[in-house]
Formats: structure tokens, sequence, C-alpha cells
């Protein structure tokens, strides 16, 4: 209890104290019966003995902890400071009042501004995408229409995608021709953002083709107020856009003002329309070309790394079609916000802790998964051969810096080890894959034979299963345990690995070595090739050889 | 009174080696604060000087550590005083030092006279 320390302590000082005094008293006595004056023997006493209040202070430091005290003599002034100085006290507690609210509503102020959708935007799960190349260095909003279409007519996890690109138009209304902002969007561009329209209708799809209806043209509120004098019959009414004659359809909400940070657009017309009508067609068939903005809408139940799976095979396989034109790009989806497009890299969805994951090559959930799945393959392939799988004992992630050679460098790999035992004279090696495989490692192979692997060996094949002793888990713990249940047999180890594809779709199995064990033998060969050959040099491959038999 | 000169030959007490005073000091029965400076003064044949900035200090340090014990008492010349006296976990301690004290000497001695060590 607080007050019995405090007492104890008290107790102690007045005692230290006394034993000081008790001190000097019998110096100066014996002072005195040698001779001494009182008051000559009470000085050099005094004197002997040295600063009395140090003295008194060192010992009571022996039994406090003087940390604890100096900070409560720090907060005991600093109290005794405020509660004596109001005026001083009630400054400082405004000042950092001040300080704290002024930063919080500058923070919430800039973060509303950077993550919120353009004023008028009510649609939800919207996603951006852009383009980004393969080193992810550099990043641009802009994709071609062509590249547009394509994506639009295949994506299954982005649905109501829409396109737009800014423009700047002459718009003649009445009495004279202003200059506005615009926007081509597709014919679903406002249900996509659920910008609503007041008056009128949004686009329909006869609306994109010139020769049905002519030129359309939904306006903002703005400008059927400031130009058009809030005229009652706006819908139906002509306008001239860049000398063509556009009829308007509708009237956006008063908030929307294009649905990225623009000066405000005021127009909005068919893409294909626009463009036919103006007579540069062109732009909208040519794939290098980038010049338009898409956003969707995410579907029910899909994520936003689903999406962008799937947007990075769809792109993939554009370049793959088209070489050419889609050079150093892969698509790229990202959260919407009116500030989405701007400069910059954006975040791709994910968190700083799957990041950091990454980082260090730890697996994140999905990447457990993969791996659970590499490990029932095991299982199962182990077992199909008379093994009797011990468990899945190792799992990890290798990354980009595989020892395979593999083409797709932005391929990820999951890796798993099953540790069996084999009964006497069943086969041994299970599964093996060629070293200088150009597949990618994508590829898929199914069980050989011990002669197909010794055709194989000459051509860098690499086997994959092998005796546990020197293994890429060097456990002491595991040998015993694996050979405690060889039983006659025999233990191994066996590894497979999955590539994945970019943006994790998983595009194979591939049952090959780890890269520690071809690192393994790579360094063994290259010893090889540099030492001089010895007449049992080989051996342990022929032995390998035999028991593979 | 003591000559001025008997302050010039007096010598510091080395570092750490205090305690082993004290206790060595307390082995022979009960003192108070005064009676121990006294007594090292007159035991070192008034060589070492004892700082009461150490010593009281030091006092409190051993008995914290529950090598020695204290209690008040009346002293010969009807003074209160605190009289400080060894634990069993003292003479224990006092044994230890003593034995590193020993070593000590001998590895000085070894060190300072290294013919004389190795003759013998």
């Amino acid at each position: 209890m607080d007050w019995l320390s405090r007492l104890s302590r008290r107790r102690r000082d007045d005692e230290i104290t006394e034993e000081i005094e008790s001190h000097l008293r019998m110096a100066i006595q014996d002072r005195m019966e040698r001779g001494e004056e009182a008051e000559q023997a009470r000085l050099a006493a005094q004197r002997e003995f040295g600063n009395v209040a140090l003295v008194t202070d060192a010992t009571r430091r022996i039994w406090t902890s003087t940390t604890v005290e100096t900070f409560l003599q720090d907060v005991r002034f600093g109290s005794h400071i405020l509660w004596h100085s109001p005026g001083l006290s009630a400054t400082a507690i405004i000042l950092v009042a001040l300080v704290i609210g002024g930063n919080t509503t500058i923070y919430s102020m800039v973060h509303g501004l950077l993550t919120s959708p353009a004023s008028g935007v009510t649609a939800e799960r919207l996603v951006c995408i852009g383009q980004i190349s393969p080193d992810s260095s550099r990043f641009g909003p802009f994709t071609s229409y062509p590249n547009y279409l394509d994506y639009a007519a295949q994506s299954t996890t982005v649905r109501q995608l829409a396109a737009w690109l800014d423009e700047r138009l002459t718009i003649g209304v009445g009495d004279g021709n202003y200059a506005v902002s615009g926007a081509p969007v597709t014919v679903g561009f406002f249900e996509t953002f659920g910008v609503r329209i007041v008056k009128g209708r949004a686009f329909r799809d006869e609306d994109d083709r010139l020769e049905h209806a002519g030129l359309v043209a939904v306006i903002s509120d703005r400008l059927w107020r400031e130009r058009l004098e809030n005229a009652a019959d706006v819908v139906g009414r002509t306008i001239v856009i860049n000398g063509r004659a556009a009829t308007v359809v509708g009237v956006a909400t008063p908030r929307f003002q294009g649905a990225n940070l623009t000066p405000g657009e005021d127009v909005w017309l068919p893409i294909t329309a626009f463009h036919e009508a103006v007579g540069s067609r062109k732009i909208l068939s040519d794939r290098r070309q980038a010049s338009i903005l898409i956003a969707g809408q995410l579907a029910p139940g899909v994520s936003l790394r689903q999406a962008q799976s799937e947007f990075a095979a769809l792109s993939a396989q554009l370049r793959a079609a088209y070489p050419d034109d889609n050079k150093d790009r892969r698509a790229v989806v990202f959260d919407y916000s009116v500030t989405a497009f701007l400069p910059g890299k954006p975040r791709v969805g994910r968190s700083g802790r799957e990041q950091s994951r990454r980082r260090r090559g730890r697996p994140g959930p999905d990447r457990r998964d993969a791996n659970d799945d590499v490990a029932a393959r095991h299982r199962d392939r182990a077992r199909a051969h008379g093994c009797d799988v011990v468990d899945v004992f190792r799992r990890r992630v290798a990354g980009r810096r595989s020892a395979r050679p593999v083409r797709h460098h932005h391929l990820q790999h999951a890796t798993a080890y099953a540790r069996f035992r084999h009964p006497p004279g069943a086969g041994r090696v299970i599964a093996a894959s060629p070293a200088r495989s150009r597949s990618g490692g994508v590829s898929t192979h199914r069980d050989r034979s011990p002669d197909w692997f010794r055709s194989q060996r000459g051509r860098g094949c690499h086997f994959q299963a092998r005796p546990v002793r020197g293994c890429a888990n060097g456990s002491p713990h595991l040998h015993r345990r694996l050979h405690a249940a060889g039983g006659g047999g025999g233990a191994g180890i066996l590894s497979a690995r999955l590539a994945r594809g970019p943006g994790e779709c998983y595009r194979g199995v591939e049952a090959g070595m780890t890269h520690r064990l071809f690192r393994a033998q790579r360094r063994h060969r290259v010893e090889a090739r540099r030492a001089p050959r010895r007449p049992d040099a080989g051996r342990h491959r022929h032995h390998d050889e035999e028991r593979s038999d | 009174m003591r000559a001025k000169g008997g302050y010039k030959n007096r010598i510091e007490l080395l570092q750490g080696t205090l305690d082993l005073i004290i206790l060595q000091t307390l082995q022979w029965g009960p003192q108070h604060g005064y009676r121990i400076s006294q007594a090292i003064v007159a035991g070192s044949r008034e060589l070492f000087q004892v700082d009461t900035g150490s010593l009281y200090p030091a006092l409190h340090r051993l008995e914290k550590r529950r090598w020695i014990k204290s209690e008040w008492r009346i002293s010969d010349n009807n003074q209160r005083a605190k009289y400080y006296r060894l634990t069993a976990e003292g003479r224990k301690q006092l044994a230890s030092e003593r034995s590193r004290w020993a070593q000590f000497v001998e590895a000085m001695a070894a060190l300072m006279k290294p013919g004389e060590h190795e003759v013998s």
C-alpha cells in the first residue's frame, strides 16, 4: 500500500539522520575527551565527517529506486507549475488540443479527397483497370479501346465495364459558343457509376450508332442551368458540339461533374457515335492508342484479387495475340476513387501485411492453399507407388529466383515436400522433370519408369525422389523417425512445384526438384568439372541409379 | 590530536575492499558506524582513511543484502547508536571475500616480485 511504503520510507530516512547525528555526537565527545574545546571539537568532527546532507542522501539512495523517485519528482514539479500558473496551463492544453485537432482534420480531409468517389457517383465496389509495366515500375491509367472491348467481352469478375476519355469540346448553345470539358463515354457509363439522370434518360445501345439517331448528348446540371437557362424542354433540344448537331437526351444529377478529377465535365456523348461524327473513328480501332479510361463494378462475391488475377490472365492473352501492340503492358485492377487515375503507382489491393509476407517469402493464405494442393498430390503419388507417406513436413514458397531456368520470371512457385517410406523392392523414383524445361515451369509430368529416368539423365533431367540422407531438411529427428518407420525399406523425399501464373492463376503442376537440390547438383557438377577425375568418380551417381531400380 | 603528516601518509582504500573490511571488522562483535570507522583506522595502523560518505552507504548496502543486521542500542558512553552485527550469510560472504582477497594478494605478489615467486 502506498501510505505504508511512504511511512516506512520516512521512518528509514529519520533513522539515517539519527544515525549520522549519533556518529557526529560520538566524534565530538571523543575529541572533547582528548582535550579539545567543545566548539573546536564540533567543527573538527563536522569537517572530518564531510557533507552531512550528501552522506544522508547517498545512504538513503541505497534503499530507494532513484529512477522512480526522479520521475515522481518531475511529475510533482510539473503539476506544481501547472497548478500555480493556470494561464500557462490553459494555453498549453489549448495549443496541444489545437495541434491534434488540426492535424486530424487535415488528415481526414486529404484522406477523404484521395479515397472518396467523385461527387454524384453512388455505385459501390467500383474498380479501375490501368496498365502497368511487367516490373511494376511504370503505371499508366489509359488502355486502348480494342483492349477494352476484349476485356468487356471476356471478363467475368468485373461487370458493366465502362470506358471514357476526357475531351475539350466546343459547344454552341443559343447565342454563343463555349469551350467546355466533356467525355465520350460508353453506353453503360452512367449505370456503371450509379449516376442519376434527373431529366430525360441515359444512353441506350442505339445511341452509339450515328446512323440510327444522329449524335445525342447528356449534359450536366450546371450547363443546363447556366447556358440553357433551366429550360424545361431541354430534353430533345439540339445543341452544337464541335460543329455537329447533337440532341440532348438527358441531364445528369447536379453533383456529377465527371468520374475522375477533372475541371468539371459538362457534356457526355456516346463514344463511337462521337468519333464517327468528328471523323476520328480510327482512334477506336488502334490497339496501340492507349487513351481511354476503364472502370467497372466487381461482380457479387468477387474479390479485388480475383479480378486482378483474371485481368492479368486476359492481358497475357492479349499480349500473346498482339505482341507488338501490347508490348510491356499488363492490366492492373485497383480500387476506384476520384484520384485513382492520377499519376503514381496504384495500390493493387495487397495489404501491408501481405506485401511484407511476400517480401519475406512466407506464404499468405492463398499460397498455403496452393501448398496444400501440392501436398495432397504428393500423398496420392507416393501412395500410388506403394509408399507410406509419413506426412508433409515442409512447405515453402520459392521466389522468382528459382534455380530452374524459368522463362516467365513473374511466376512464383509454391513448393511442398512430403516424406515417405517405401517397402523393399518398391520403385524409388517417383517423379522427375527436365531441368532445362522450356515450358516456364508449367508442364505436368506423369510418373515415369526408372528406364525413362536413366534415358533422361543425359538430357539434364534431375530425379526428385532420393534417400532422405542429405535431403533439404537435415533434421536428425526426422532421420530417426523415417528410419524407424522404414521397416526394411527406405525413406525418401518428394517435392513438387506449383507454378503460378501472373495474377495467381495456377496453371499447372510440375513435378520437379527443389531448388536447393538443384543447386547442390549444379555445384557438384561444377566441382566435378574442376576437379581431376578420380577412379571412384561417379560412384554416387551409379549408386543412385541402382537404388532407383 | 593527530599530526598533520599522518593524514598525508594515509592510503585510499582499494575500490571494492570496503565491504570486506567492514565484514572483517564486524566479525569480532556488533559495532556502530563511528566505532567501525575508528576500528578500521586503528586496525590499519592509521594508514587507511575511511570516508564517511562511503562508510554509511556501504553499511546500508550490506544490510540490504542481509549480510549484516542492525539494531538501536545504548553505547558505552550512553549515546543511542545503531549497532551492526554479522549475519550467518554475512559470515559466509566474509569467508568467500577473504579467499578471493588471498588469491588477489598472491597474484599481486607474483606480479610484483616474479623472481622470488618462481624460486619459492
